[in-house]
């Protein structure tokens, strides 16, 4: 695989390049009400959190308010962040990305997703990942180490995430097997997790 | 469980990671994620992946939304509540001795014998209600066990062994839209099962609740489940406590 040939940057800790227990100590402090602390830990987070959500539903004003109700969970809810289970910025992507998407379920008219979805799956396999992004090193990072995966593992896993669609509905957009979609999911996401050097 | 059909639900480990289950099938597999130390790590690894997926759309947003999320989070009060689907390993969160994951939100103080005054007015209101709550309470054996998760909280758990009843009641939930506190009994051989769900009116008081059949029970917790409560706990408790045997 390529790579191989990507510069791994020193140190390299993510867009948000706080040191993880930065978040981690913030978080805590949030935990115990403190406002101030909540300040950093949104100026940190809110861009991929606000980029994450816009990706899913495109529509901004939308956006804005699941953005919105992402960042006052994390302030209700900074006590439940166990950091032996995860970083605190996957515990807050998935917060954000669950909250898109169930709003995508729910809200979203049948019609519209699949015009999303052809948005999603024709075209060059990158054309999902935000042109104008703020955190151009991990855009970098990823648009690479997408361009590692098969396009069928690549598709999947974008139409998963970015769509918001089930691997069910997966399956159908793209003509494969359930079992197929599912695996391609898995080891799609495995071989990023390597590409990306994933700790965890 | 066939391993055929093991096999099958390991793989969903992307998919979830992905967040891209059915809500049937993720119920699923949140129970298997219980019993599959490996299936907990796979899922961490890819959860983390899926994660800077999204850091990679990145964008800046609009000026206002600081200022209106701060104004909210000025007037929002903390909660304890169980987060959602964060890959809980269920199997893992009933241990007393292992209860660091809870320290920096609970607190539980465990009254047995003094009875104080703000249990009493607790009392007072459970008997109110049904005989059979009202029996409990009066039981010669009744046990009395109160405990403070979170700021504002007030929980008070009455047992007694020789009915095998407990009736619980609490102050100050948040009441929920679309989710539901749900009541658990731990049983000694590590299984947790059902003891319910928590009606909350608007003004945070919960309805006391009779558990019926505790056996051997030696603990309870309240999670927050999906509106209509699950089989198992898929989330941690927003409260546990043990109780006097």
């Amino acid at each position: 695989m390529n790579d191989d040939a990507v510069p791994r940057l020193a140190g390299d800790a993510g867009p948000e390049a706080p040191p993880r227990e930065g978040l981690s100590d913030l978080l805590r402090r949030v935990a115990r009400g403190d406002e101030r602390a909540f300040e950093q830990v949104y100026d940190r987070m809110s861009p991929s959190v606000y980029g994450l959500v816009r990706r899913i539903l495109r529509d901004p004003a939308q956006s804005e308010e699941v953005a919105q109700e992402v960042m006052v969970e994390v302030w209700r809810w900074a006590c439940r962040y166990d950091e032996h289970r995860g970083s605190p910025q996957a515990w807050m992507m998935t917060l954000a990305h669950r909250r898109a998407v169930d709003r995508v379920r729910t809200e979203q008219a049948a019609t519209e997703r699949e015009a999303r979805a052809a948005a999603v799956g024709d075209g060059s396999p990158y054309d999902e990942v935000e042109e104008e992004a703020t955190g151009r090193l991990e855009h970098e990072r990823v648009r690479r180490c997408l361009e590692t995966l098969t396009e069928l593992q690549s598709q999947s896993v974008r139409l998963a995430y970015y769509g918001g669609y089930t691997y069910r509905e997966v399956a159908k957009l793209l003509s494969s097997p359930l079992g197929t979609v599912k695996t391609r999911m898995r080891d799609g996401l495995i071989r990023l997790r390597d590409c990306l050097g994933v700790e965890w | 469980m066939t391993s055929r059909l093991r096999q099958d639900l390991h793989t969903l480990a992307g998919a979830y990671a992905l967040n891209a289950l059915p809500e049937d099938e993720l119920r699923r597999f949140e129970e298997h994620l219980a019993h599959c130390e490996s299936c907990v790590q796979e899922v961490r690894g890819l959860t983390e992946t899926a994660a800077l997926l999204g850091a990679a759309t990145a964008r800046t947003p609009p000026e206002d939304l600081r200022r209106r999320v701060l104004e909210e989070v000025s007037r929002t009060r903390q909660l304890a509540p169980a987060e959602t689907r964060w890959a809980a390993p269920r199997s893992r969160w009933w241990r007393w001795g292992g209860g660091l994951v809870l320290a920096a939100c609970l607190a539980v103080v465990l009254a047995l014998g003094g009875v104080v005054a703000w249990q009493q007015r607790q009392i007072a209101q459970l008997e109110e209600n049904e005989e059979s709550i009202a029996a409990v309470l009066s039981a010669p054996d009744a046990e009395v066990a109160s405990a403070q998760p979170a700021e504002g909280v007030a929980v008070t758990a009455v047992s007694s062994e020789n009915r095998g009843d407990l009736v619980f009641s609490a102050q100050g939930l948040e009441p929920l839209s679309e989710q539901d506190y749900q009541l658990w009994l731990a049983d000694p051989d590590g299984s947790v099962r059902s003891a319910g769900l928590l009606r909350v009116d608007p003004g945070g008081e919960v309805r006391p609740l009779l558990a019926a059949g505790i056996g051997e029970a030696e603990g309870i917790a309240v999670t927050v489940e999906p509106e209509g409560g699950s089989a198992q706990p898929t989330s941690e408790p927003m409260m546990q406590m043990p109780l006097s045997s």
